[in-house]
């Protein structure tokens, strides 16, 4: 949709055709476009009225003059927009004035694409490289970046690691996940620039959350091996590579514009935890634990609402971008600041952007710099908070004024449930992190070698962060493990540096085209942690910020270091656009690897027919596009610790020495090494079809993939005696990826003038894990248990790994059912006692239900996700949503199976607080074990919806809007949220939220 | 510019470019900094002890760091990885002496018997067993004379002799728990490299043989009996050891050892050990005092912490109407209790036994155990505590300063007076005099002596749950006397329910745990399993 606005004089307006008038009377057209949506202006548009062609300024101003009065047809064209085509009058003597609102083109189907160490034109493509551009980012309380294309990428899912914690980490995956003990997460390239993988820094948290969002120019997921190839060893979890805004491009002219957008918003918890209130609960101790009737206290108490809050958030950017002829610069300052949804928990950041681009020497040299930085400041909302929400009993109070634990009421008992209100107002934990990332890249046309340019860029990330907490003496915890008071802190700190330098040569002769890549990269990474400790404080005074005298004072110190080393090729040809072929191959050389492994080689290779330039075709005219793409490659994956491959020492601490007589002394031990250790190996197979119909008013694509993973890393049980430790680090084990995707992207009503347009995107992506072999010997007996620790028993984890089924498919006994479906809980072998004979299948039949009767069954991950967005503008409004969903994903209920039965209310001294299941399924001993707590937590939710309004007249246009995140959620799973964590185990997630945001985007 | 130049300019970008990056490219290689490779390790002197250290460590705490963290393994609760804790565990919930009250995965199933290979406890003793063996072979190979000749350090080498006799007796007691649990094991020497492919199972008879012939070859590098430093192994844990692998042979090869046994006894019987005169003592926070105690595995509050051995004793042994207080905790894990059957041991009344050995808490506590996980069902067990035989707590509330008594000398009186019924050799008299010892110990007086006529192996076995109840042995000696599993002696939850039932023979052995038949091919899983 386009909307033109031309005022031209009454006078002239009643007017006369132009061409009747005499043809030397010429007028002007002045104008300004700017970004619908943003309001900022666009530099370079081409706008082209008759024969005469400008291009706009950096603030998106442009002056067509001495054209003879008349009527034209002006046309508005750049890449990544919609292109306008509007009439226009010029009158003898006049200016014409007309504004121009471009609409960014969310599912673009042209353009240049980054494939990593350069860029291509996307009709040529061979690999499977999928940009979102800011334009169809999710919108609303963006705090970390994984966020703006959740939804939007066929087979890339995108999950809160804790819920709806501000600034809480993020997991991506894409295809599925490679590996087992790895991490699964994709390599992430801020400006050319490689984040390191796992970060590690405690209170540094997601490191994609340091980069405003609205500094971001586009996302671009690299999936498969052909496209990820060329980043090595790094690339099989595939390639999610942000592109920063730059500013103007230097053919702008001289001149700066001012961008002001800010927002706020309130977000409330979408859905509590099904937890008994204070009257069931009465009941239930009175008739299940009749002995605990002495502790039923006579409060009414939700502790879920004492702990929770309604979350302000609010955000504001400014941004100043501009340039002359040879530079041009963007600069951006941001804050923003969100509250949690439980008290306590905040997330500010700072940020700035500098984006500078200069030409020099004939445009020969071309300099880009742009160094971003971030200072983030967290407050944390203390461990255990919640889950003592969940567990206090609700017939308790908050205060008890003759509490010696700060005024607040606690049991007398120390393994009773603590007040979460008395922790969270005691605790105090948070944590600061600067993080900065920069780059400075220099692009040499080679003079005399027509195509040929080098290009050097040195990169670094650097991080600093602090997490500081303290626990006064007069907490009860504190009081009761006899640490009485705790401070402590811990900086850790990380430095990257990257150095890339690669020529490239683009070539076209005749029917063929060429480009050649070819160069080198190092990447080091430093990384030290010092920390303290110090407890059995003398006064609780200092808080935070000192020591006062501790009886015990502890330090420690950790540092860490990885090299890599890589040297990287890639050719890109094509014949009279039709056959095109990508070759890549890269050298990688890693301080991670294993004495022997040293250096690995990761080659691929990609083929694409363009069917739809045959002759054969040209029938076919609804066909606008049709390319037939197969690849091939091979992949790493090294994100794993370093140092695997020594057999290092590890000095004891103080507190785990060994008596000789009457002196204590202090150990070393040995690690477990493998000394050949390497990266994981993913192979992968794609065969996709590009295809655009109705002159590419529809498009997509449709992709097949199979990706299989060898050498995975993991940490293999040792065959006794032979390694330090029961398990080793090493290569193991095989498994598999295959899937489908399928993108369509559409104009569903194409604009007439300012009449209503709707760009629709929807995205279906299917996926299979399958652990193929885990035995490093291949024997039979293999099933390996996996998973994190759940609550409820000590060590107990519900997850396996075992060949035919997906990689951490839940491991649990066959509940048997009665007849209205429920678990039964009876004793049906008339024995006395309700225990496993009694409720679980004999799965082996072997006459006894024990351990090895648990069957593996489902997993956490999705079988489909989809994706939906919808984009309509209807004169000045303009409303978008995005639709998400994801079917055969199993979440294990945790909070229902660790309190959910009646015995927990006599188990400890004090009776705890149940999970309402328990008075569903009457259990009255833990069943950890059973299927009944796993559910299909597949699910439909509205991630959002916006409604723009944009005042065009207003200084340089100003849009206001409101946006509603996480309207509803459908899904049959009962516990708070069916899609938080990728583990699987739902145990007291951080609530997700609703959030209503309102703001305004005002150009200067 | 003509094309010689160009050329020229050509070659110096590249010369340019490839020296940038050989500067950069040089050196891949990152050594670990905050620890030491085995590389460096040994140049400092005092490392040598230190890993000595370890090997006995390794029997108390579960990490580097205590009570928690930087733990020996991986993907496993560190506080249930300890040591003492599981041999205690598999060696007292499946007998009659008692239960535990938590739901954690596969912990009842201890209780009942019906233990799957896949139980996390028998994966973690499985593991512990072969982790202490590793460690040691492991110095063995670090320790030779030609690695002490390369490093420089021969002048050390008559005391490198001492603790590799040390090291050696810490992989026996770790082989004999071996095969005393698990039966055909592989057996795995300082001659085996590490990462090599995984080990043959070898034979219970095979390792019955090494164990015999590695301590048989120790002994004189040892201290005498008694003339060890407290925690470290002298003769007498050496003869201790010894005298219950051959007690046990009949039952790990089939022959009878029991004069090797009586042998081995002698030489405790000659050091400087004597029996407490306050049995209780044995079990508090300053019985590293007790001069019983033959061999320990000592803790402390501040510098030997763990969540295994005494402080999972002490704690779970607490609950109900307790006060945590009396017994120098910091709280009450509500976890074990006493069988009824070990309670009936005692000389009625139980809750107030002529014999002090009955040390039980009974208020609140019913006798019988309905249900496993009511702290009240079973009578409550305080015999570990916190607190001195002066009635002063302990260093610190959560971890005790009670050591874990694994050997000591009542032990060695009930096993003259078994050896000697099973025609071991001895007197009986001496024998007689013996159990009587320690019965007037534990009644204070002569009332509870016993006649001649009623020394019998079925009153050892019964007197040897009252000395040694609790005290990790319970299994092996049921198992000895034919008892542990079948049906001739049902007690409560024996097979799962509360009347107790009759149990397959296989049990005798844990299974090899099904991770280990995982990782290592070569082994055949026990009989039954």
């Amino acid at each position: 949709m386009f909307r033109v606005r031309y005022y031209v004089s009454a006078l002239i307006a009643i007017g006369v055709c132009a061409g009747q008038l005499v043809a030397q009377a010429t007028g002007n057209i002045a104008g300004r476009i700017v970004d619908a949506s943003t309001q900022e202006p666009i530099a370079l548009v081409v706008v082209r009225v008759a024969d005469r062609t400008e291009q706009t300024d950096a603030e998106g101003r442009f002056v067509i003059s001495g054209i003879p009065a008349g009527r034209y047809v002006l046309r508005a064209n750049l890449l990544g927009y919609r292109a306008v085509v509007d009439t226009v009058t010029v009158v003898s003597g006049q200016t014409a004035d007309v504004q121009i609102a471009m609409d960014a083109v969310a599912f673009a189907v042209e353009g240049v694409v980054v494939t990593g160490y350069g860029e291509q034109e996307r009709r040529d493509l061979t690999g499977v490289v999928t940009e979102v551009r800011a334009e169809a980012f999710n919108t609303g309380r963006v705090i970390s970046n994984e966020e703006l294309i959740k939804g939007k990428v066929a087979g890339v899912q995108v999950t809160e690691d804790n819920g709806g914690e501000p600034g809480g980490g993020l997991s991506i995956r894409i295809r599925g996940g490679t590996s087992i003990s790895s991490s699964n997460e994709p390599l992430y390239v801020i400006d050319g620039v490689p984040l390191p993988p796992g970060g590690g820094l405690s209170a540094g948290r997601n490191p994609m959350s340091f980069i405003n969002p609205e500094d971001i120019e586009s996302v671009t997921v690299l999936k498969d091996a052909s496209a990820t190839a060329i980043y090595g060893s790094q690339g099989a979890n595939g390639v999610v590579i942000v592109e920063t805004r730059a500013g103007a491009d230097a053919a702008a002219r001289t001149g700066a514009a001012f961008t002001y957008r800010g927002n706020v918003s309130s977000s409330t918890i979408a859905k509590r935890p099904d937890i008994l209130n204070a009257a069931q609960f009465r009941e239930v101790v009175a008739a299940e634990a009749p002995q605990q009737v002495q502790y039923l206290g006579d409060a009414d108490t939700d502790w879920i609402e004492q702990v929770e809050q309604s979350a302000i958030g609010q955000e504001h950017t400014l941004v100043v971008a501009g340039g002359t002829r040879d530079m041009s610069f963007r600069v951006s300052g941001g804050y923003l600041g969100q509250e949690g949804v439980l008290q306590k928990t905040k997330w500010e950041r700072l940020s700035l952007n500098v984006a500078y681009n200069h030409r020099l020497f004939d445009d020969r040299l071309n300099l880009h710099a742009n160094i971003m930085g971030a200072r983030t400041e967290d407050k944390f909302t203390p461990g255990g908070v919640l889950g003592n929400a969940t567990n206090m009993a609700p017939t308790q109070p908050v205060f008890d004024e003759n509490s010696p634990y700060g005024g607040y009421f606690e049991w007398d008992d120390p393994l009773a449930t603590d007040n979460p209100v008395g922790q969270l107002n005691l605790i105090q934990d948070e944590g600061t992190t600067f993080r900065s990332i920069g780059n400075v890249t220099g692009e040499y046309a080679i003079p005399r070698i027509d195509g040929l340019s080098a290009t050097a860029r040195l990169g670094y990330v650097v991080t600093n962060s602090e997490r500081r907490s303290f626990y006064p003496s007069i907490l009860k915890a504190q009081e009761e493990n006899g640490s009485n008071g705790t401070v402590s802190r811990s900086n850790p700190t990380e430095t990257s540096y990257l150095f890339d330098g690669f020529l490239t040569y683009e070539r076209d002769i005749d029917e063929h085209g060429l480009i050649l890549t070819g160069g080198y990269s190092f990447n080091g990474w430093n990384w030290s942690s010092p920390s303290f400790y110090a407890q059995q404080l003398h006064s609780d005074m200092l808080g935070l910020n000192g020591v006062p005298t501790a009886d015990l004072e502890r330090t420690s110190l950790f540092i860490d270091q990885f090299r890599l080393a890589s040297w990287f090729g890639r050719v890109n040809y094509t014949f009279r656009d039709k056959y095109l072929v990508t070759a890549t191959v890269r050298w990688d050389g890693s301080s991670k690897f294993g004495k022997g492994n040293q250096w690995g080689t990761f080659p691929s290779a990609a083929v694409a027919w363009r069917i739809s330039e045959e002759p054969f075709m040209y029938g076919a005219g609804f066909i606008s596009d049709l390319k037939l793409r197969l690849s091939w490659g091979k992949n790493g994956n090294q994100a794993f610790p370093s140092y695997q491959q020594y057999k290092d020492y590890v000095f004891g601490g103080p507190q785990a020495q060994a008596l000789f007589g009457d002196e204590y002394v202090s150990t070393i031990r040995p690690s477990a090494a493998d000394p050949n250790i390497k990266w994981e190996e993913t192979k992968s197979w794609n065969i996709g079809v590009d295809y655009g119909l109705w002159n590419d008013r529809v498009f997509g694509a449709v992709e097949l993939y199979t990706k299989r993973t060898e050498d995975l890393i993991f940490d293999v049980i040792v065959a006794a005696g032979t390694n330090l430790s029961n398990v080793v680090t090493t290569n193991v084990g095989t498994m598999t990826n295959k899937g489908i995707e399928f993108t369509l992207n559409t104009t569903l009503f194409q604009a007439v003038g300012d009449g209503f347009n709707w760009d629709f995107n929807i995205n279906a992506a299917y996926n299979k894990n399958e652990v193929k072999q885990i035995n490093p010997f291949g024997g039979e007996a293999e099933q390996i248990v996996a998973g994190p620790f759940i609550s409820g028993g000590v060590g107990s984890t519900v997850q396996v790994l075992q060949p035919g089924y997906a990689r951490n498919s839940f491991l649990l006994y066959q509940h048997i059912l009665d007849g209205a479906g429920n678990p039964i809980y009876e004793d049906v072998n008339g024995d006395g006692s309700i225990n496993e004979q009694d409720l679980y299948v004999d799965a082996n039949e072997d006459g006894i239900v024990n351990f090895d009767d648990r069957v593996p069954m489902n997993n956490p991950a999705p079988d489909w996700i989809l994706g939906s967005t919808s984009i309509m503008r209807w004169k000045s409004f303009d409303f978008s949503f995005t639709l998400l969903a994801q079917l055969g994903n199993y979440m294990y209920n945790n909070v229902a199976s660790s309190t959910g039965f009646y015995e927990r209310l006599t188990q400890s001294a004090r009776p705890s607080n149940l999970h309402a299941s328990a008075l569903k399924y009457n259990f009255s001993t833990s069943q950890y074990f059973s299927d009944a707590y796993l559910e299909d937590a597949s699910f439909l939710r509205m991630e959002n919806i916006e409604l723009g309004y944009t005042f065009r007249q207003a200084l340089n246009g100003i849009r206001v809007y409101g946006i509603l995140q996480n309207a509803f959620t459908i899904t049959g799973y009962s516990g708070v949220d069916p899609t938080s964590t990728t583990s699987g185990i739902d145990n007291n997630i951080y609530p997700r939220t609703r959030t209503f945001t309102a703001g305004l985007t005002v150009g200067f | 510019m003509d094309k010689t130049m160009l050329i020229q300019r050509i070659k110096t970008v590249c010369i340019a470019s490839a020296l940038l990056v050989a500067a950069t490219s040089c050196d891949i290689t990152t050594e670990p900094k905050s620890t030491v490779t085995d590389a460096t390790i040994f140049q400092d002197k005092n490392n040598y002890r230190a890993f000595l250290a370890k090997l006995y460590a390794g029997l108390v705490v579960t990490g580097q760091q205590g009570p928690h963290g930087n733990g020996d393994f991986q993907r496993l609760d560190e506080g249930f990885t300890q040591y003492t804790r599981q041999l205690w565990q598999l060696q007292t919930l499946p007998t009659d002496e008692a239960v535990i009250g938590w739901g954690d995965a596969g912990l009842p199933e201890m209780i009942f018997q019906t233990w799957a290979s896949a139980n996390q406890f028998v994966q973690m003793m499985y593991s512990r067993v072969f982790y202490q063996v590793s460690l040691v072979n492991e110095f063995l190979r670090e320790t030779t004379d030609e690695k002490l000749a390369e490093r420089g350090h021969s002048d050390m080498s008559a005391e490198i002799a001492d603790y590799r006799a040390e090291a050696r007796f810490l992989r026996a007691l770790s082989y004999w728990h071996g095969i005393d649990l698990f039966g055909d094991i592989p057996l795995v020497t300082e001659e085996s490299g590490l990462g090599s492919t995984p080990p043959e199972q070898s034979t219970r008879q095979a390792i019955f043989d090494y164990i015999v012939s590695e301590l048989t070859a120790i002994k004189g590098d040892l201290p005498a009996a008694g003339a060890g430093q407290y925690g470290r192994a002298d003769q007498g844990a050496l003869s201790m050891l010894l005298a219950k692998v051959y007690m046990n042979a009949e039952v790990y090869v089939g022959t009878d050892r029991y004069s090797d046994a009586m042998t081995e006894l002698n030489t405790i019987l000659a050091g400087t050990y004597e029996l407490n005169s306050n049995y209780h003592a044995n079990f508090l926070a300053d019985n590293h005092t007790s001069l019983e105690i033959i061999f320990a595995v000592p803790q402390d509050g501040v510098n030997t912490r763990t969540w295994g051995n005494l402080t999972f004793l002490a704690h779970a042994s607490c609950g109900g109407s307790m006060d945590n207080a009396d017994y120098g905790l910091d709280g009450c894990w509500w976890g074990l209790r006493a069988q009824p059957e070990l309670v009936a041991m005692f000389p009625a009344p139980q809750d107030a036994s002529p014999d002090g050995r009955a040390i039980f808490y009974t208020d609140g506590q019913n006798l019988q155990i309905a249900s496993i996980s009511n702290f009240n069902d079973g009578w409550a067990a305080p015999k570990y505590q916190n607190v001195t035989s002066t009635g002063e707590p302990g260093s610190h509330g959560t971890y005790p300063d009670t050591d874990y008594p694994m050997f000591r000398l009542a032990d060695a009186y009930l096993m003259y007076a078994e050896l000697h019924l099973r025609g071991g050799g001895g007197d009986r008299a001496t024998a007689l005099g013996y159990v009587n010892q320690l019965r007037q110990r534990a009644y204070g007086n002569q009332s509870g002596n016993i006649a001649d006529a009623e020394l019998t192996l079925d009153f050892v076995l019964d007197e040897r749950a009252r000395e040694l109840w609790w005290e990790g042995h319970r299994r092996t000696d049921l198992i000895r006397y034919g008892l542990f599993t079948g049906g001739t002696y049902i007690w409560s939850w024996k097979g799962g329910t509360q009347a107790g039932g009759a149990t397959p023979e296989y049990l005798n052995l844990y299974p090899i745990p099904a991770s280990e038949l995982v990782a290592n091919p070569n082994l055949q899983q026990n009989e039954g399993y």
